[in-house]
C-alpha cells in the first residue's frame, strides 16, 4: 500500500509544511503540464523545444516522487489536487489551472499519477498518447499507457472526496485503562472533503440558551472536531506563523465548531477521547476553542463574536513555543528563570500574532486573549499590567476554558488521574476566585454537572459513562451504561443508553480514576 | 462527489437562446457588477449608490417571485443556472484578462471557496445586503479581514444559501484497491479512499515519538489544586450572584464591542512594547503598524491611515526598519481601485491622501505614481503630481524607474514632475527621457527643461534638432534661441547644411533659419554666404537661399551686411533677388 501523503508526519516531516510545499509545487506542476501539452501540439516529440519542456516537467516531479513516492494530480469538480492537497487557485495560475482542467475533461480522466522511477521515455509515451485526445480517452488512455510500458505515468480515472466508509455515527470515547493509548480511535475520519454549507444555521441566534432535550444529539460532533483539529494543525505551526497567520483561514476552521454550538452538538465529546496528555497545542487549542465557543454561545454572543472567540482560543498559547526551550522542569519546580520565561509566554504570544498577521478586529482580540488569558479576576496571575488595564471579556472566557482543559491534561503524576468532574470541581472550588462568575456559570452550562467522559455510578449500582450534558437538567446527563448492575461489562456493540438519565433514576456517586472499571479484554491482557 | 468530465452542450448558447429564468439571471448579474462598481466609488450614504442598491434588490425580488428558486453553480470564470451559463468568460483567451477585470464576480466567489449560490423567493433585504456588503468588502485589494464565506456565514442567512469548500481541502489518495463498485480494479483507478487507524493518529499528532508539532506546548501553565469540590453544591452556591454577573458581563461585552479596534490598537501595541522593550519587539510592532497602514490605504480610510502612520513613526521614527515592508505592502495594493475612489472623492479626502503620502515618503512613491497614471480627474492628477514633487524634491533620481514605464503617459507625467522639481539634479533624467519614442513625452521633456540651468539643458535641446516633429522642433528652438550662442548656432547650421535638409517641411526649415538668426553671430556668416551662393550660375530661387539672406540680415553685423551687399552685386538673378528680399525685412516694422 502506498502511504497517503498526509502520513508524512510520521517520517518526522511536519505535515503542514509538507502540505504547503505541495501547494507551491502544485502551481509548478500545472504550469509544466499545460506547457507540455501546448508545446506537444506544435512540435515533434524529438524536437528540442519539447524535450526541454520534458526536462522541466521531470524536474518539477522529481522532488515530489522522492518525498512521497508518487505524484497524483487529479481534478475534482473544478479543483485540482496534488497528492490530496488542493492546488490554490490564484489569478496568476488561472490560465494553467483552466487549461489543465479542460485537458483532463476532454480525455474523460481525473488526472495523472506518476510514480518513483519515472523515466523520460515514459513521459514521452504518456504525452504522445495524451495528445491524441480523439483516439485515447478514459480507460482507453490508461490501457494504451500500460500497453506501451508507461507504468510510472498513468492517467487517473476517478477521484473522490468522499470516504467510502464515512459514517454519520460517532464512536464513544475510549474508557478504562486503555483510554490514553486508544486516543485516536475516537476520530475515524478527519476528512473535510465535500462541500460545506454556510447559511441557514439560524434559529437560535442570540435567543436564550440552547438545550439538549430528548435524545442527545449525535452525528456532526466528531466530524466538526476532526475538521477543526486538522485546520488547527495547519494553522498552528511555526512555519505558518512565520509566513503570516491567515486569520481568514482560522475563521473557517472554527465555523464548524460554532455551528455545532448553535446546533447543540455535544462537541466536548472529543475532549475526553483525544486530549489525554497530548503534547500538541493544536489538540489542546481545539479543545479550548470548543469549550470557549460553547460557553460564549451560552453567554448569548453572536456568530461573529464566537468566530473571533474561537480563533482567539486557537491561538491563545502560541507564545509557549517561544519560551519552550528555556523550561526544563515541571510546573511547581520551576527555577526563578523558568518562572520568568513561563510568565512571558502571554506577551510573546501577543507579539507573535502582531508580527504575523494584519491588524484588524479579529487580530486585536486574539492578541488580547493571548496576552491576558492568565490575568486573574482577583488581581493575581500574569503579566502584571500597570494602570487600569483589565482583561477583555474574551480573555476571561478563554482563561476559564483553558484552565478547565488543562486540568484534565496536567502533566503531573496527580494530573494523570484527574477526571472531568474533578476538574470542574476544582474550577468551582479553590480556583473560583480567579475567574469571572458568569464564565463559570457558562462552563457548567456547557459541560453539565457531570462532564462528558466522566464515569458515574447510578442508583442501581450500574456504571455509566457520561456522553453529553443535558441543558434541561444539568444533574441528569445523557449516559451510556458500561457495566450493568449485575456487574456485566457491556461489549461496545451492545449499547444501553439513558437519554438522559430519567427522573426515576439518580446518580449515586461520581467515580474517581482509580475506580473506573477495566474492560475484560484489558484485564486479561494485563 | 466525482469528476464529471463531459462537455456542456448549452455552454455556447446565446443570450436569446437561454431560458427566461436564465436571461433574467444574466441581466441581474450584469446589474450586480455595475452596482458593485458604483458602490465602490461612492460612499454608502450617497444617493446614487443607494438608488442602485434599491434597484438591484427590487430586480432580484421580482425575478425570484416570477422564476422561483435560483440555484447557481460557480466555476472559476462562469456562473451557471442549471446548465445555462449566466455569467460567461471571454470569447477568446486574449481578451480573458480584460473581461475578468470587467466582471470579476465568478473569480471572486470561486477564489473564496464558493461553489454554489442559491436564492430563495422571499429573500429579505438584510440578507441581500449581507451578500452585497460581502462582495463589496472582498472585492477590493488583497487584505480583507474576512473572506466571502465567513462574511456570509456570520450573516447566518436563511433565504440565501451558499455551498463552499473548506479553505484548505484535502482529499485522500491511495493505491489500495477500493472495495465495492465504482472504482474498478485497475491500477490507477483507486483514488477514493480515506485513511484510517494509525494514519489518522499521525494526522492528529497522536502517534508517540513522532516529530514534535511545530507549535510546542511542553509545560503546564495552570497549577493543579489539591482539592476538588462537589459540583452541584458549588454551582448552587454561585447561582444567587449569577443574574448580576451575567448582566455585568453583557454590559462589558457591549462596551468592548462599541470601541473601534483601531482605537485600541495603538494602546495595545505600546503596552506590549512596554512589557518587552527590545529592538526586536519594536521591529515587530513597527511592521504591524506598517501593514495596518497599507490596509487602511487600500480601504481609503484616511483617518485610520493617519493613525496607523502616527503609530508607525512611534516605533520607527526614521523609517529605517519598515520602509521596505511598507513599500512592498503598498505596491501590492490595488492602486487602480484607490485612484478610482480618489477620483470620486472630495477635495479634503484627496488632501488627506496627499499629506499622508508625503509623510510616508519613499514607500508611497509607487502609489503616488500609479495615482498620477490612472487618475481620470485633473484634480486627482494634479494632487498626485504635487505629491510627487514633494516626495522627490531632494532625490529626483527616485523617479528614474518610472521613466522606463511602458505607458507613455506615465513617463510624460513623470517628466512633468521632474520639470516641477527642476534644477541640475533632474538633467540626467530628462536627458534619458529625451530619447523616448513618443513625441508627446519628448515635448514634455523640452518644456520641463525650462526649469534647469541653460548650460545643462543646451545639449539635450540640441539633440532634439534632428526631429521632424514641428511642435517639438519649435519648442526646442524656442528655448535655445533666447540669446546669442555660437554652440547652438553651430548645431543649427549643421542641420541647415545637412544633405537632407531640403526634405524637411517648410515650417521646420523656416524655424531653423529663424532660430539661427537669433543665436548666430559672425561665425555663421561664411556658411550662410555659401548657402546664399549655392548653385553658382545655375542658382534658382529657393526657400533656403531666401532664408539664408534673411538670416544674414537678422544677424545684422557689418560682416553679415557686407555679405548681403556682395550678394546684391551677384550675377545670379536668384542670389540678387534673395539678398534684396532679405534686406527688405530691415524696413519692415
Amino acid at each position: 500500500m502506498t502511504v497517503p501523503a498526509k502520513s508524512a508526519a510520521r517520517d518526522g516531516t511536519p505535515a503542514a509544511a509538507a502540505d504547503q510545499r505541495l501547494r507551491e509545487t502544485g502551481a509548478q506542476v500545472l504550469l509544466r503540464f499545460s506547457s507540455m501539452v501546448r508545446i506537444g501540439r506544435s512540435y515533434d516529440m524529438s524536437n528540442q523545444v519539447f524535450t526541454r519542456q520534458l526536462d522541466y516537467f521531470r524536474e518539477v516531479l522529481t522532488p515530489l516522487l522522492e518525498e512521497h513516492g508518487e505524484a497524483v494530480l487529479v481534478a475534482l469538480e473544478d479543483d485540482l489536487f496534488l497528492n490530496g492537497v488542493r492546488v490554490p487557485f490564484k489569478s496568476n495560475n488561472l490560465r494553467f489551472h483552466k487549461s489543465v482542467l479542460e485537458e483532463f475533461k476532454r480525455r474523460r480522466i481525473a488526472g495523472f499519477r506518476a510514480l518513483k522511477g519515472l523515466r523520460d521515455e515514459e513521459i514521452s509515451i504518456f504525452f504522445r498518447l495524451f495528445l491524441q485526445s480523439d483516439t485515447y480517452q478514459g480507460t482507453e488512455l490508461l490501457t494504451a499507457c500500460l500497453a506501451q510500458g508507461a507504468d510510472h505515468l498513468l492517467p487517473a480515472i476517478h477521484a473522490s472526496a468522499e470516504a467510502p466508509d464515512d459514517s454519520s455515527e460517532y464512536d464513544w470515547p475510549a474508557w478504562g485503562a486503555g483510554a490514553s493509548e486508544s486516543a485516536g480511535a475516537g476520530a475515524t475520519d478527519p476528512s473535510t472533503g465535500g462541500a460545506a454549507t454556510a447559511g441557514g444555521h439560524g434559529g437560535e441566534e442570540g435567543g436564550g440558551t440552547p438545550g439538549v432535550v430528548g435524545n442527545a444529539p449525535r452525528g456532526a460532533a466528531r466530524k466538526s472536531y476532526s475538521a477543526a483539529l486538522q485546520g488547527a494543525r495547519s494553522l498552528l505551526t511555526t512555519t505558518s506563523l512565520q509566513a503570516g497567520t491567515e486569520l481568514r483561514h482560522a475563521k473557517r476552521v472554527v465555523q464548524p465548531l460554532v455551528d455545532g454550538a448553535f446546533a447543540s452538538e455535544p462537541v466536548v465529546v472529543g475532549l475526553s477521547s483525544l486530549t489525554h496528555h497530548d503534547e500538541y497545542t493544536y489538540a489542546h487549542a481545539v479543545n479550548v476553542c470548543m469549550v470557549a465557543v460553547s460557553m460564549g454561545h451560552y453567554l448569548e454572543m453572536d456568530r461573529r463574536a464566537l468566530a473571533d472567540l474561537g480563533v482567539a482560543a486557537l491561538l491563545h498559547d502560541v507564545g509557549k513555543d517561544v519560551v519552550a526551550d528555556q523550561i526544563r522542569h515541571p510546573l511547581g519546580q520551576f527555577t526563578p528563570e523558568e518562572q520568568v520565561a513561563a510568565e512571558r509566554h502571554p506577551a510573546e504570544g501577543a507579539r507573535l500574532i502582531a508580527g504575523s498577521t494584519t491588524l484588524n478586529q479579529t487580530t486585536l482580540r486574539c492578541m488580547r486573549v493571548a496576552l491576558e488569558h492568565h490575568m486573574a479576576a482577583d488581581g493575581s496571575g500574569y503579566p502584571a499590567l500597570q494602570g487600569r488595564w483589565t482583561a477583555s471579556v474574551l480573555s476571561r472566557l478563554v482563561a476559564v476554558a483553558d484552565c478547565y482543559v488543562s486540568l484534565q491534561t496536567h502533566r503531573s503524576a496527580r494530573g494523570a488521574t484527574v477526571t472531568p468532574y474533578q476538574a470542574l470541581g476544582m474550577m468551582l472550588g479553590s480556583l473560583k476566585k480567579q475567574f469571572d462568575p458568569a464564565m463559570l456559570w457558562a462552563l457548567v452550562q456547557t459541560v453539565g454537572f457531570y462532564p462528558p467522559g466522566q464515569m458515574v455510578e447510578l442508583d442501581d449500582g450500574s456504571i455509566a459513562l457520561v456522553v453529553a450534558p443535558n441543558a434541561a437538567d444539568l444533574g441528569r446527563p445523557h449516559a451510556r451504561i458500561v457495566v450493568t448492575a449485575a456487574g456485566e461489562h457491556l461489549a461496545p456493540h451492545k449499547i444501553l443508553e439513558l437519554r438522559p438519565v430519567p427522573p426515576e433514576r439518580s446518580i449515586r456517586r461520581v467515580l474517581s480514576a482509580e475506580q473506573y472499571p477495566t474492560p475484560p479484554e484489558n484485564r486479561s491482557a494485563a | 462527489m466525482t469528476t464529471t468530465p463531459e462537455t456542456n452542450p448549452t455552454r455556447n448558447l446565446s443570450f436569446l437562446q437561454l431560458s427566461a429564468s436564465a436571461q433574467a439571471a444574466t441581466r441581474w448579474f450584469r446589474q450586480l457588477a455595475r452596482t458593485l462598481k458604483t458602490c465602490r466609488l461612492y460612499r454608502a450614504e450617497n444617493a446614487i449608490a443607494q438608488a442602485a442598491r434599491d434597484h438591484l434588490f427590487q430586480m432580484l425580488s421580482e425575478d425570484l417571485s416570477i422564476h422561483g428558486l435560483w440555484a447557481f453553480r460557480v466555476t472559476s470564470n462562469e456562473i451557471f443556472l442549471g446548465d445555462e451559463p449566466v455569467v460567461r468568460p471571454a470569447e477568446d483567451a486574449s481578451a480573458e484578462a480584460e473581461t475578468s477585470r470587467r466582471n470579476p464576480l465568478p473569480f471572486q466567489l470561486y477564489r473564496d471557496g464558493v461553489r454554489g449560490l442559491a436564492f430563495q423567493p422571499g429573500l429579505p433585504r438584510h440578507e441581500f445586503e449581507a451578500l452585497f456588503e460581502a462582495l463589496l468588502l472582498t472585492g477590493v485589494g488583497p487584505q480583507t479581514q474576512d473572506d466571502l464565506v465567513t462574511l456570509l456565514w456570520q450573516a447566518n442567512t436563511v433565504y440565501l444559501q451558499i455551498e463552499a469548500v473548506p479553505a484548505e481541502q484535502t482529499i485522500y489518495l491511495s493505491s489500495r484497491r477500493p472495495t465495492g463498485s465504482g472504482g474498478g480494479g485497475r491500477q490507477g483507478l483507486a483514488y477514493a479512499w480515506s485513511p484510517s487507524g494509525a494514519e489518522i493518529r499521525a494526522d492528529l499528532g497522536q502517534v508517540s515519538n513522532v516529530a514534535q508539532g511545530l507549535h510546542r506546548d511542553s509545560f503546564d501553565d495552570w497549577h493543579l489544586p489539591e482539592a476538588s469540590v462537589e459540583v452541584p453544591a458549588a454551582y448552587q452556591a454561585i447561582l444567587p450572584t449569577m443574574q448580576f454577573a451575567r448582566t455585568r458581563f453583557l454590559t462589558e461585552w457591549a462596551s468592548e464591542r462599541a470601541t473601534p479596534w483601531s482605537d485600541q490598537a495603538p494602546e495595545l501595541l505600546r503596552l506590549l512594547h512596554g512589557l518587552n522593550p527590545t529592538p526586536e519587539s519594536r521591529n515587530v510592532f513597527a511592521h504591524a503598524a506598517a501593514n495596518w497602514l497599507a490596509g487602511a490605504i487600500q480601504s481609503c480610510a484616511w483617518d485610520e491611515a493617519q493613525r496607523a502612520f502616527a503609530l508607525l513613526r512611534e516605533f520607527d521614527p526614521d523609517g529605517s526598519v519598515t520602509d521596505g515592508t511598507l513599500a512592498a505592502a503598498i505596491s501590492a495594493l490595488d492602486s487602480e481601485q484607490i485612484t478610482e475612489q480618489l477620483d470620486e472623492s472630495e477635495a479634503p479626502d484627496q488632501a488627506q491622501f496627499s499629506a499622508l503620502a508625503v509623510g510616508v515618503g519613499q514607500p508611497a512613491l509607487d502609489l503616488a505614481c500609479a495615482v498620477m497614471a490612472y487618475a481620470q480627474k485633473s484634480r486627482t492628477r494634479a494632487a498626485a503630481c504635487t505629491m510627487l514633487c514633494y516626495l522627490c524634491n531632494d532625490h529626483p533620481e527616485l523617479l528614474a524607474p518610472y521613466l522606463a514605464d511602458s505607458r507613455w503617459y506615465v513617463v510624460r507625467n513623470t517628466v512633468f514632475v521632474l520639470g516641477q522639481i527642476g534644477g541640475p539634479g533632474v538633467v540626467s533624467l530628462l536627458r534619458a527621457a529625451a530619447f523616448h519614442p513618443e513625441p508627446r513625452v519628448r515635448r514634455q521633456v523640452v518644456q520641463s527643461l525650462g526649469s534647469v540651468p541653460a548650460d545643462a539643458r543646451r545639449p539635450i535641446l540640441i539633440g532634439q534638432l534632428d526631429t521632424r516633429d514641428p511642435q517639438l522642433l519649435a519648442a526646442s528652438l524656442n528655448m535655445l534661441a533666447r540669446q546669442k550662442d555660437p554652440e547652438v548656432a553651430s548645431a543649427i547650421l549643421h542641420q541647415v547644411e545637412a544633405p537632407d535638409f531640403e526634405s524637411r517641411n517648410e515650417e521646420n526649415q523656416r524655424a531653423l533659419f529663424g532660430a539661427l538668426g537669433e543665436v548666430a553671430g559672425d561665425e555663421a556668416v561664411p556658411a550662410l554666404e555659401a548657402l546664399l551662393h549655392r548653385g553658382g550660375w545655375f542658382a534658382r530661387r529657393t526657400l533656403q537661399r531666401v532664408a539664408a539672406a534673411r538670416t544674414l540680415q537678422r544677424i545684422g553685423t557689418p560682416k553679415a551686411t557686407a555679405a548681403l551687399q556682395a550678394g546684391v552685386r551677384s550675377r545670379s538673378e536668384a542670389v540678387r533677388s534673395a539678398c534684396l528680399e532679405g534686406m527688405a525685412i530691415r524696413s519692415q516694422p
